[in-house]
């Protein structure tokens, strides 16, 4: 059956100071959405520095020159608007979803934190206690909490800049002074390293006309260069962490360096994993969960990172008793099937018909939709790539994920988590 | 530094949620239909008329199990053949049993709704209910039940939920059910809840996205002819135990780098007056990031990553939760704080109560713009056994609350004798602590 293709106007302007906007006007939204990335994420921070990044997230909610701590999100929601921000490896995001009546002041709300922050030493001691909690709240007090810190440290070295989480480390952040904040602030900050997407019900000049008297008069400046890593090689060996930790069930997450999102084998290797691992039908969830009854659960993924390597995952949890290494035997050896015959017509049509019903409602609505253009805008270089991307990824062929699943996840270049629950302490 | 004025707001214009055309087939089954041209991923929700208290003493997630076997095979498409069909589709089918209702859902791209509208209808109403699938998902829930145990957040909700009711009710104790009542559902039992208790009659059909088929006439082709003998469901209104803000129900979770904090009482259902100035209350001390358990506890002190307060209606009755998260030291002291938060020595302002009011009609634009949003407050009122009429009455309702009603309101629901204290964390810590801000202390768990 033919999918559902949709266009959607695209509308790409730089202002002087080399500020990218982008504007897809949409009348039949209710809403607009305004979406700023940043280029700066973990992945820029220095290995004595990090956590800086998400800091700022939190930071940049706390006044500026015109604007009091709080009053951002403030007179946001009073306006009938939600506003939140996130902070990746690769990149940090601003984004406010509001009535059109208050598109512009949510501009110069934008616009009034990119050219001036007012942290002082209060405030900057409030946040780094919020971040904190934060911290605690999401993965120390968690059960599996530590599983992403491990992968990363697993997959990527020491020297690397995907090797320490955003979260970062409390030292590092306790260690921080108001000049370092500033210094961060004043390196990253800046126009000339910023994307800004307007999605919704306004009209393409209006947009741009607004986001001149907002943003136009503000002085450029070049970033410093971001962190590019050449791509690491596969693993070899089978490097494994065996982890004890008091959590009820263990796990196994099996990984692969994997290409970034860029890479021409990126789409077929998404659709591997997705035969592997993806819905009820999946191979895996076939295998492990229904027929053998070994796993609770399985899924994978990979994390879509964008400089130079990403990571790949295989993860499952064992039903009570099993042995881990029973999973992983059958973990490689569905791989090594897929590799060797690829995924039927019927399996792949699957894979096909599920990712263009998530792709659709991923683009309904005007805040997503605007996270989604920025993401092609910043990281494939084309904000155009959100009415090509379902093409695209439907016309990737059974041989293609075959390929791909030959070329990047063989056994011998994966690397091993074992998560196991009880008290003792790391063996290596 | 030259500033630029700082804009002013216009009022956003006239919205309202989307009106449905309601019918009713003769088998009982009510279908609302919304029209949402531009939507392409269409969703459809049954909603069963299958409060929880309609299981089995013993029995207890037998609701949930009976959902969560229904999609593993169906009589024509048995042994995993349907999830296959409802992928080929791309189609997804969820539920959830909740405390009023079972509910499934559909999502389908548009142009393929006829096929999976069709399988959909097979799941409800003819599933295999295999005994390996059954067996299956009984010890799933059974590990899950361990996960649940073993967090600290969902450990204290459902301490609270412990306490917020008396044992007799079945809001008591979770809705999927815990090991006890769990361990012995097997396939003839969910075969037979699902012929007894699955039915059109009081259940109501939901449609909504862009249609290129007449989804009426989908739900007469496949639901029409569904005349099961069911049980008629027996709703009983939320009944509540009494409270009191001295008493700390504390369970030990040693180890904790953190203790979870949630604070709840009664509260009211979508019929009441007091709705939609609680909700606007709520809004206001919790539901924001201005409201003032957040401003003081994350923004004042750094206790916490966020503080909220959030008033849920049910059927009959309702409740309200605060929680927080806070690092062990602070967590006595913070307490404390939103103890004398929650008791409103200053009624709330005009101001508070304007920008609450603000915001939630106006985020509602952007919250129902997808079929999903939509279909999801529909099923609220459906469950609630409202009609689709009442989503924009309560925007009306919500457009007039203001600075004194919503304090009135406030204290009238948020009072000490019927609040309950729950804290989930380290309690060699958090014990002396506690006593010595003059709190009793009395051991809990699940």
């Amino acid at each position: 059956m033919a999918p559902l293709l949709l266009h959607y106007p695209i509308v790409e302007r730089m202002l002087d100071n080399g500020l990218r906007v982008i504007v897809n006007p949409d009348p039949t939204s209710p809403a607009v959405a305004v979406n700023l990335w940043y280029g700066v994420g973990s992945a820029d921070e220095s290995a004595s520095r990090t956590g800086f990044a998400h800091l700022f997230e939190h930071l940049m909610f706390q006044g500026s020159a015109n604007v009091p701590s709080g009053e951002h999100l403030a007179s946001m929601q009073a306006a009938g608007g939600s506003v939140n921000a996130t902070t990746s490896f690769d990149r940090t995001n601003y984004f406010e979803a509001i009535p059109v009546g208050a598109l512009d002041l949510a501009l110069w709300l934008e616009a009034d934190r990119m050219q001036s922050l007012t942290v002082d030493q209060d405030n900057l001691n409030n946040q780094r206690e919020v971040v904190k909690e934060e911290k605690r709240q999401r993965y120390d007090n968690v059960p599996y909490g530590d599983v992403v810190q491990l992968l990363l440290e697993l997959h990527f070295p020491p020297d690397h800049p995907y090797h320490h989480p955003t979260i970062g480390s409390m030292a590092h952040l306790d260690a921080a002074t108001l000049d370092d904040v500033q210094g961060f602030y004043g390196a990253w900050y800046t126009p000339t390293d910023a994307t800004l997407v307007i999605s919704g019900a306004v009209e393409e000049d209006s947009a741009f006309t607004r986001v001149e008297a907002a943003f136009g008069s503000h002085p450029g400046r070049r970033p410093p260069d971001h962190a590019r890593p050449s791509p690491l090689p596969a693993h070899q060996g089978v490097p494994r962490t065996v982890m004890h930790r008091p959590v009820p069930r263990d796990a196994i997450h099996v990984g692969w360096r994997s290409p970034a999102p860029t890479h021409h084998d990126h789409l077929a290797l998404d659709q591997a994993l997705a035969v592997l691992g993806e819905g009820q039908s999946a191979r895996l969830h076939r295998r492990l969960v229904r027929d053998l009854e070994l796993s609770e659960g399985i899924g994978t993924t990979d994390f879509g990172l964008a400089r130079g390597t990403s990571m790949a995952l295989i993860s499952a949890r064992a039903r009570d008793g099993v042995e881990l290494g029973r999973i992983e035997e059958i973990v490689l050896d569905e791989v090594e099937r897929l590799a060797s015959e690829g995924p039927s017509d019927a399996e792949l049509d699957r894979i096909h018909a599920g990712y263009e019903r998530d792709w659709l409602l991923e683009l309904a609505s005007v805040d997503s939709r605007a996270d989604e253009i920025n993401n092609f805008a910043v990281l494939h270089g084309d904000a155009e790539g959100i009415n090509t991307h379902l093409a695209d990824y439907l016309a990737v062929t059974p041989d293609a994920v075959a390929r791909a699943a030959r070329d990047w996840l063989a056994p011998t270049a994966r690397a091993v988590l074992d998560y196991h629950s009880g008290d003792q302490e790391t063996l290596r | 530094m030259s500033a630029r004025p700082r804009p002013e707001v216009s009022p956003p214009g006239p919205w309202h949620f989307p009106d449905a055309q309601v019918h009713a087939l003769d088998n009982g089954l009510a279908v609302w239909v919304y029209d949402l041209p531009g939507q392409h991923v269409v969703a459809s929700k049954l909603v069963l008329d299958l409060p929880l208290s309609a299981e089995p003493h013993e029995h207890e997630g037998l609701a949930s199990i009976t959902l969560r076997a229904s999609d593993e095979g169906t009589t024509s498409h048995p042994g995993g053949e349907i999830s296959e069909c409802l992928e080929d589709v791309g189609a997804t089918f969820e539920g959830h049993a909740s405390w009023s209702s079972t509910m499934a859902m559909l999502e389908v791209p548009r142009t393929r709704l006829p096929r999976a509208f069709e399988l959909f209808a097979e799941i409800i109403r003819t599933p295999e209910f295999d005994e390996s699938d059954v067996d299956r998902h009984r010890e799933l829930r059974l590990a899950e039940w361990l996960q649940v145990k073993a967090n600290a957040s969902s450990t204290s909700s459902l301490v609270l939920r412990s306490l917020l009711y008396p044992a007799t009710s079945r809001e008591s104790r979770p809705a999927a059910g815990t090991d006890i009542g769990v361990i012995g559902i097997d396939r003839d039992l969910v075969a037979a809840f699902h012929a007894r208790r699955w039915g059109p009659r009081g259940s109501t059909l939901i449609l909504a996205g862009e249609f290129d088929h007449d989804p009426l006439d989908l739900a007469r082709q496949w639901f029409a002819d569904w005349t099961p003998d069911t049980d008629a469901p027996d709703h009983q209104p939320s009944t509540f135990t009494p409270g009191s803000a001295t008493v700390v129900h504390l369970v030990d979770r040693p180890g904790s780098v953190q203790a979870e904090l949630r604070i709840g009482g009664r509260g009211v259902d979508r019929r009441s007056l007091d709705w939609a100035p609680l909700q606007v209350a709520s809004t206001a001390m919790g539901g924001m990031f201005t409201s003032r358990l957040n401003r003081v506890l994350r923004e004042d002190r750094g206790y916490t990553y966020g503080a909220s307060l959030v008033a849920s209606p049910s059927r009959a009755g309702g409740s309200w939760t605060m929680a927080a998260s806070c690092r062990t030291e602070v967590t006595a002291a913070a307490c404390r704080e939103s103890l004398d938060l929650l008791a409103m020595p200053e009624p709330l302002t005009s101001s508070e109560v304007g920008d609450a009011v603000a915001y939630q009609l106006g985020v509602a634009p952007l919250r129902y713009d997808t079929a999903a949003g939509i279909i999801g407050q529909a099923a609220a009122v459906a469950c609630s056994g409202m009609t689709p009429g009442y989503v924009n009455d309560h925007f009306t309702r919500v457009a007039a609350v203001d600075a004194q009603s919503a304090s009135e309101a406030f204290s009238r629901w948020v009072t000490p004798d019927a609040m309950h204290i729950v804290i989930v964390g380290n309690a060699d810590v958090l014990r002396p602590a506690l006593t010595d801000l003059g709190f009793e202390v009395v051991d809990a768990g699940l």
